[in-house]
């Protein structure tokens, strides 16, 4: 194929590489974040705290609003960062981070967070100032982040997500209809993992009622899942295995541990990250 | 053009990113005249818009708008935008053609006092040969020594919309071709363009209806009051002030749709649904205003020319490109 002298233009332009790494997120940190159909740019204002990482977003284009400022990071990329509109994202909802900001520009950010940062352009006072439109999308966007979340409802977190059935069936029952070993039917039955959509129809039948579907999962894997370190793989298995539902691939994977876990008899906490890489590792 | 957005995200240009913008850029020029006088755009040309685009926006920005989109089409979209900046920042070097066309409309109508020679702008009876050549800055002080309506968007607000009264634009002319003698049409445009407050606007506007009477000066209730404006006019100026998704949800808000409708055709969450509802009753009432009475008319004009857009659009043949204008 004959060279095309576009892209050998183009290839001869400056392109930066972003990082696409998953790190324990920092303040000053320029990510990507995404859930679903919802992606934005974000920079992360301190380290995650548990389920939660707060954040303010950045836009690719002009013209900002009069808290936004024009940040520069360490690998030539320059987004304006909308510090007027700061929330608490999930942390599961972080995908890579692309570089980090300068100490300058990060410090710059929190004075424009702060208000006492001179400002660039001027506020957004009037709706029919299309810039209106800009931070509109921007803070839907931040909301369904926020809002974002893999774990079912549970309606009854005390009761077992089965009780919902006029009778509880024996675990053995359950195990043989299932197909599972009786352990394993235990911790559905204490609502220790979700059933699958094949087991949630076959259960149907034995109760005569659908089950709940809500599964109770150890608070400290939930926030060690959320970690971003999981994330590729994690999306991976839900190409392969949920027709890309991560949230579903979330779940799955929750069971999986929490059935790991309860075959070790070690005592103490639980290292779920440990667990986690070992099990994530092929 | 699957796995567009996630390569450029990592800086990764590739044969997908030439071709859709290739695509964009081809769809982007066909509504503007090609460069140099051709009588159409070349490969190359296209070429050359592609790569002052890209130069223009940074290969940085390109891998973030990347890493911001949520899609393929997203991305694209974006890129489709940047093509379209860089066809109007080229056109900014040019007073833009719509000023010329209401300079010339508002001109053409006074025979009496204003004539075309060889390409200038020459009042009648004057026989001076062109000669100016001291550029614009003189005559755009002249041009404002003549007092005008002044037509804003809305009592609150000061910025002016990019439109005046035609009296006014052959007012402001006359003095201009005083000073200046014969003037190419393009300086005259330049040179009101300034006037106005239109060197970058797209359009350049006129609202009165029928040429008024040359000798009539301006009423001082005129002055701070708006004329009654014929009803297309003011449904035709509006149309362009609608962005592409209001132009969509116009019919929802116009009978009495909310937010939730306005939310469910743009496929938008509540902040943005409400902000566009919003801007939308905003635009409405300004009609109203410039058509004055309640603006049924002109609302109900301006309904038909959005669903003629719409029905247009779907017509043409754009190669199934989303990006297409």
């Amino acid at each position: 194929m004959p060279p095309d002298p576009l892209l050998d233009r183009l290839r001869r332009l400056p392109w930066p590489e972003p990082a696409r790494d998953q790190p324990e997120p920092e303040a000053g940190q320029l990510w990507r974040a995404a859930w679903q159909h919802v992606a934005c740019l974000v920079v992360t204002l301190e380290p995650a705290a548990g389920r939660k990482v707060a954040v303010v977003p950045a836009t690719v284009d002009d013209p900002g609003d009069d808290r936004t400022v024009v940040a520069e990071t360490s690998t030539g990329f320059s987004p304006l960062v909308w510090a007027g509109l700061s929330a608490e994202i999930k942390l599961f909802t972080l995908e890579h981070r692309i570089a980090d900001l300068t100490s300058d520009s990060f410090a710059a950010v929190l004075d424009a967070v702060a208000g006492k940062a001179p400002p660039r352009w001027a506020p957004i006072d009037d709706v029919l100032d299309d810039r209106a439109l800009i931070r509109a999308e921007l803070i839907d966007e931040l909301q369904a982040l926020v809002e974002a979340e893999w774990l079912r409802p549970v309606a009854d977190p005390i009761s077992p997500p089965i009780a919902s059935a006029s009778t509880v069936p024996a675990p053995s029952e359950v195990a043989r209809i299932l197909g599972t070993t009786p352990g394993d039917a235990r911790r559905l039955l204490q609502g220790l993992r979700e059933p699958t959509s094949a087991e949630a129809e076959r259960l149907t039948e034995l109760l005569g009622a659908p089950p709940s579907m809500g599964a109770t999962f150890d608070e400290d894997l939930i926030v060690d899942m959320d970690s971003p370190e999981f994330r590729p793989v994690i999306f991976h298995r839900a190409d392969q295995d949920h027709a890309g539902d991560e949230a579903a691939a979330r779940r799955a994977l929750a069971g999986e541990m929490m059935s790991m876990a309860a075959r070790q008899r070690e005592p103490g906490r639980r290292n779920w990250k440990a667990l986690l890489r070992d099990a994530l590792r092929d | 053009m699957d796995g567009l957005q996630a390569a450029t995200a990592a800086g990764n240009i590739d044969e997908r990113f030439v071709e859709v913008l290739r695509r964009v850029a081809t769809v982007a020029s066909r509504a503007r005249a090609a460069p140099n006088g051709a009588p159409r755009w070349s490969a190359e040309d296209i070429d050359d818009l592609a790569l002052e685009t890209i130069g223009r926006v940074t290969p940085a920005k390109v891998v973030l708008a990347a890493q911001r989109a949520s899609s393929d089409i997203e991305f694209r979209g974006w890129l489709a935008a940047a093509v379209r900046t860089t066809l109007n920042l080229r056109a900014r070097e040019t007073p833009s053609g719509q000023v010329m066309r209401a300079v010339d409309d508002a001109l053409r109508e006074d025979p009496l006092r204003f004539v075309v020679i060889d390409g200038h702008w020459t009042l009648v009876g004057d026989e001076r040969p062109p000669s100016w050549c001291a550029g614009t800055e003189q005559l755009v002080r002249e041009a404002w020594k003549v007092e005008t309506t002044l037509i804003r968007h809305s009592a609150a607000v000061e910025k002016t919309p990019p439109m005046a009264h035609r009296r006014d634009i052959r007012a402001v002319a006359e003095v201009v071709l005083l000073l200046a003698g014969p003037l190419p049409k393009v300086v005259l445009a330049e040179t009101l363009a300034a006037r106005f407050n239109v060197m970058f606007a797209a359009r350049f506007d006129y609202l009165d209806r029928e040429p008024d009477g040359q000798n009539e000066p301006p009423s001082s209730d005129a002055l701070t009051a708006y004329e009654e404006v014929d009803d297309r006019l003011a449904a035709e100026w509006m149309l362009n002030e609608l962005t592409a998704e209001e132009r969509r949800v116009l019919a929802i808000v116009a009978t009495g749709g909310g937010v939730r409708g306005v939310g469910a055709e743009l496929a938008c969450a509540n902040e943005k649904a409400a902000t566009v509802t919003k801007r939308l009753h905003a635009k409405l009432r300004r009609l109203a205003e410039l058509s004055g009475g309640d603006g049924e008319a002109a609302t109900e004009i301006l309904l038909d020319l959005v669903g003629r857009e719409n029905t247009l659009r779907h017509s043409l043949d754009n190669d199934g490109d989303p990006d297409a204008t």
